[in-house]
């Protein structure tokens, strides 16, 4: 059971870390994808929409990348719970950590979707062409 | 149950039958020292003189202390990985401190004496450290997730180096809310100049 929670939590970190990687690279694929979620958030429409959008592969492997962290989260839960039944310290507290990591991401990652549809899609379009 | 580490004269024994062993040891003359175990939790560790350790093996094999022991050795904190963590949290402060030395001079400093004394310190020059900066140091930010979760799979225990691990990314996290920070301030200034922090998204 340990072997099997350090790979989840390294699967789950690679995720993120992955997330992180494209902000760094591709920074104009992150805003475009931010931009179209910030759109869809602000019609009052479900976040799944995007899917229905005509993206480039590069928005659409972001996108399933998000797709596959708000899973990974729930999926966390139930490891959680897994972790505590086994009574060892270490798998409890390694998913604790990561489900740590994953909740302070999702909390910044709403706070700066929110920003967005607050200061509306010219704020983040401007700022991808000042880039350029 | 106790168990021997792979250094001669030291051994692992159970706290709750650390002051029995204590005492026994105490009983066949030999000299040794205490001190708990912090990378492995609920044990200490006898110190004693190479010469003793036939005498030690007989009275762990009278108290059936060394039952388990051929199965488990001491976990030790791999020097090599020890080091890399310590570069790698200077390195981040590195980059953190760039990126902010960098911003503040563009922004701040235009008029600063210092400043325009650095010949090699140009406007472009520092544009290029806070946006380079900055894309060096998102990625770090995931890697230092990375990191620290892997170096806890491999360390088990929250020790020196799985702490440094934690430390780097809370040091990222904090920079990033800070950022996030100042992106709102810049984006809600509508109509004025974005600043370099605009060129990162």
């Amino acid at each position: 059971m340990k072997q099997i929670i350090k790979v989840y939590a390294i699967i789950s970190a690679l995720i993120l870390f992955v997330i992180l990687s494209y902000f760094a690279f591709w920074p104009e694929t992150f805003a475009s994808v931010l931009e179209k979620l910030a759109q869809i958030y602000q019609s009052g429409e479900k976040l799944t929409t995007i899917y229905t959008y005509d993206l480039t592969t590069l928005e659409n492997v972001l996108t399933m990348l998000f797709s596959a962290y708000a899973i990974n989260i729930l999926v966390n839960i139930i490891v959680l719970a897994l972790a505590y039944v086994t009574e060892d310290k270490f798998n409890v507290r390694i998913t604790l950590y990561i489900l740590a990591i994953n909740l302070i991401f999702l909390a910044i990652a709403y706070s700066i979707i929110k920003l967005l549809a607050e200061t509306g899609v010219k704020g983040i379009s401007k700022l991808v062409s000042r880039r350029k | 149950m106790g168990l021997f580490s792979k250094k001669k004269g030291e051994i692992l024994i159970l706290d709750n039958l650390a002051s029995m062993f204590a005492e026994k040891m105490s009983e066949d003359n030999i000299e040794f020292t205490m001190e708990p175990n912090v990378l492995n939790d609920g044990y200490t560790k006898f110190i004693y003189s190479k010469e003793d350790i036939p005498k030690v093996r007989v009275l762990t094999d009278r108290y059936g202390i060394t039952k388990h022991s051929d199965s488990i050795s001491e976990k030790k904190e791999n020097k090599v990985i020890k080091f890399l963590m310590k570069v790698y949290f200077l390195a981040t402060i590195f980059i953190i401190f760039a990126i902010i030395f960098a911003y503040v001079i563009v922004n701040y400093g235009e008029n600063w004496e210092f400043v325009n004394t650095i010949s090699f310190l140009t406007p472009e020059l520092l544009e290029g450290i806070t946006r380079i900066g900055l894309r060096i140091w998102v990625f770090n930010l995931g890697l230092s997730i990375l990191i620290s979760v892997l170096i806890y799979t491999i360390e088990e225990e929250m020790n020196y180096t799985t702490k440094t691990g934690v430390y780097i990314l809370l040091i990222n996290l904090v920079f990033f809310v800070v950022i996030i920070l100042i992106l709102r301030k810049i984006l809600r200034k509508q109509g004025s100049p974005l600043g370099v922090f605009g060129g990162v998204i």
